[in-house]
């Protein structure tokens, strides 16, 4: 059997919605709402990561797996670069996904209700804003479209259990930088990272371009401590 | 507990220690349980400082503890250098990473601290990976064997370790109770729990923290040292790795953040338990792994304070029994209002 990435995306985000709106149902509920201390957030969220990735070990094994569609064989030269068309592809899905989530935060009232929580929780609930729904939605949303990145990414990366953690550092790297709340700061964000990567890579040293990264962040932070495009004094 | 009954009890826990290994660990396997138990109890003690006394939690520790072997590892097979002196270096390399993610993080409150320290490690480990011309990439980097050479940091049996790294953590918790007692401890909590009020008050919560995250990393580098020679190995994902980070503070959680006791009932408790549960289900990969995510999952729901809260909500769950009417209403009232930092602003409403 075999579905074609892009069909699988189609599948896999409402299926991770809802395993997110369940997560946050069933566990982060009890724990997050209503408790300004980090430490048992934190603790759940790591414990649940741990879980999974462990479970996807027994699972499916901790080997790397790859698959192959027509894309990740075809290239463009663009005469300095070659490009893939499974990166295209990437390219194209992200920035689409990214302007929906744009106009769903900016255009509609659940969007604006997600933010007014964002600013202020208890004046937003007191205009009859529903945390519970807002927040269930809000975990649900996030879930699907780290499962439409991973779906994605996958046509051109291996898969295996520990996946994720590669993707994470650069994801909070590209979200910070951006400024953190902030859509068209993520897109950036996550332009400059790879951008960063790639030079540090070309022009330095290959085995350094994580590296290199790491000192743009640092020293991004040091110049505009809420990132990029970020709000002073947000969080 | 009062100051001289921590003391007291933690001396006595430290005769017990020192004493086990002439009765109960016969063999270097079970010795090798309580060493790994007492190097996540000194860690534990150094990330408590920053994130349980000054409420700034490091998710990525791991990244110092690395700093700390690598450094002395490295130093040792490239230049011989004994470890004695390299982790003196490797704690320098340590405060010096804490001083560049604290100075841009600290300024920002909350939530950046814990990502940018939890990202460090990461990207360290991927460092650490990649850069193979000076860390020997994923292998990771061996200690050559000397046999017994004290001077090189390195014993033929289990003793010295277990010898030195008891002695450790007993230095660490008398760190962590001078920095519970002392001003600069003081100004921690404070910055913790009322930022606003602590800096109005004319506490320089950059310093404090700088400090505190500094002394911290320090620490937690020493232990790297020990840890890499006890094992002659030090790897990416063990002295990087998100899931080293993650036992730190898992340790210090699940035994109480914050609290002298904590680390130290955490780390006793915890490490034996996973040892056991991986020697019982051996055919199990990453059974440790989920009963880590389990017990943190659950500390999380039902005992946000740790183990060492529990005798205080058992005196809770006591405290209803007193009939209402006997309770002395005067003096709740006091304390709550003690509790929320406010004076008698209404002495007369009785």
């Amino acid at each position: 059997m075999a579905i074609s990435p892009a069909i699988a995306i189609l599948v896999v985000a409402p299926l991770l919605f809802l395993f997110g709106m369940i997560l946050y149902r069933v566990l982060f509920e009890r724990v997050v709402i209503g408790s300004t201390e980090l430490v048992p957030q934190l603790s759940l969220t790591v414990g649940i990561s741990f879980t999974l990735v462990t479970i996807s070990q027994w699972i499916f094994s901790p080997n790397h797996r790859a698959i192959t569609v027509p894309w990740t064989t075809t290239y463009y030269d663009l005469g300095a670069v070659f490009i893939s068309q499974a990166q295209l592809i990437a390219f194209g899905v992200s920035l689409a996904v990214s302007l929906l989530l744009w106009l769903f935060l900016g255009r509609t009232d659940f969007g604006r209700a997600m933010r007014a929580m964002v600013d202020d929780r208890d004046v937003a609930q007191m205009m009859g804003v529903n945390s519970r729904k807002i927040y269930t939605f809000a975990v649900g949303t996030s879930a699907a479209l780290a499962g439409v990145g991973g779906a994605i990414l996958m046509t051109y990366y291996t898969v295996f259990p520990h996946v994720g953690l590669q993707f994470l550092p650069l994801s909070f790297v590209a979200v910070v930088m951006g400024g953190m709340g902030n859509v068209l700061g993520a897109f950036v964000g996550g332009i400059v990272v790879g951008v960063v990567q790639q030079m540090t890579g070309v022009y330095v040293s290959y085995q350094l371009q994580n590296a290199g990264l790491m000192v743009v962040f640092i020293l991004i932070l040091l110049v505009r401590p809420s990132g990029l495009f970020g709000k002073e004094g947000v969080l | 507990m009062s100051k001289d009954r921590d003391l007291l009890a933690a001396f006595l826990l430290l005769l017990v220690l020192a004493s086990l290994p002439w009765w109960a660990l016969k063999n270097s396997y079970t010795m090798g349980i309580v060493i790994n138990a007492l190097a996540f109890v000194s860690l534990g003690l150094a990330w408590n400082i920053i994130s349980g006394f000054g409420g700034q939690l490091s998710m990525g520790h791991a990244a110092f503890y690395g700093l700390g072997g690598y450094t002395s590892a490295l130093l040792l097979t490239r230049l011989g250098i004994t470890p004695w002196v390299g982790m003196v270096p490797g704690m320098v390399m340590a405060v010096f990473a804490g001083l560049i993610l604290g100075y841009p993080s600290f300024r920002l409150s909350g939530v950046y601290f814990k990502l940018v320290t939890f990202t460090f490690g990461l990207i360290l480990e991927i460092v650490a990976r990649s850069w193979i011309n000076l860390t020997e990439g994923d292998p990771g980097v061996k200690i050559p064997l000397l046999g017994n050479a004290p001077a090189m940091y390195q014993f033929d049996s289990a003793w010295p370790y277990y010898y030195i790294i008891l002695g450790l953590a007993a230095l660490y918790f008398l760190i962590s109770r001078w920095v519970l007692r002392s001003r600069f401890g003081f100004y921690l909590q404070a910055l913790r729990d009322d930022q606003v009020a602590a800096e109005t008050l004319g506490i320089n919560s950059l310093r404090m923290k700088l400090t505190g995250f500094a002394l911290s990393a320090a620490m937690a580098a020493l232990v790297g040292t020990f840890v890499t020679q006890y094992l002659l190995f030090i790897d990416p994902a063990s002295g990087f790795g998100m899931f080293t980070s993650v036992k730190i503070a898992l340790v210090a959680i699940v035994g109480g953040t914050g609290a002298l006791w904590g680390p130290v009932i955490g780390g006793l408790f915890l490490i034996p338990l996973a040892e056991l549960a991986n020697a019982q289900f051996s055919n199990i990969t990453g059974v440790d792994v989920v009963l880590y995510s389990a017990v943190l999952i659950l500390t999380a729901m039902f005992l946000p304070r740790g183990l060492v809260s529990i005798p205080d909500l058992l005196r809770v769950r006591r405290a209803p029994q007193v009939a209402p009417e006997e309770q002395p209403l005067p003096e709740q009232k006091s304390r709550l209002s003690g509790e929320l930092g406010l004076t008698e602003a209404n002495p007369k409403a009785e």
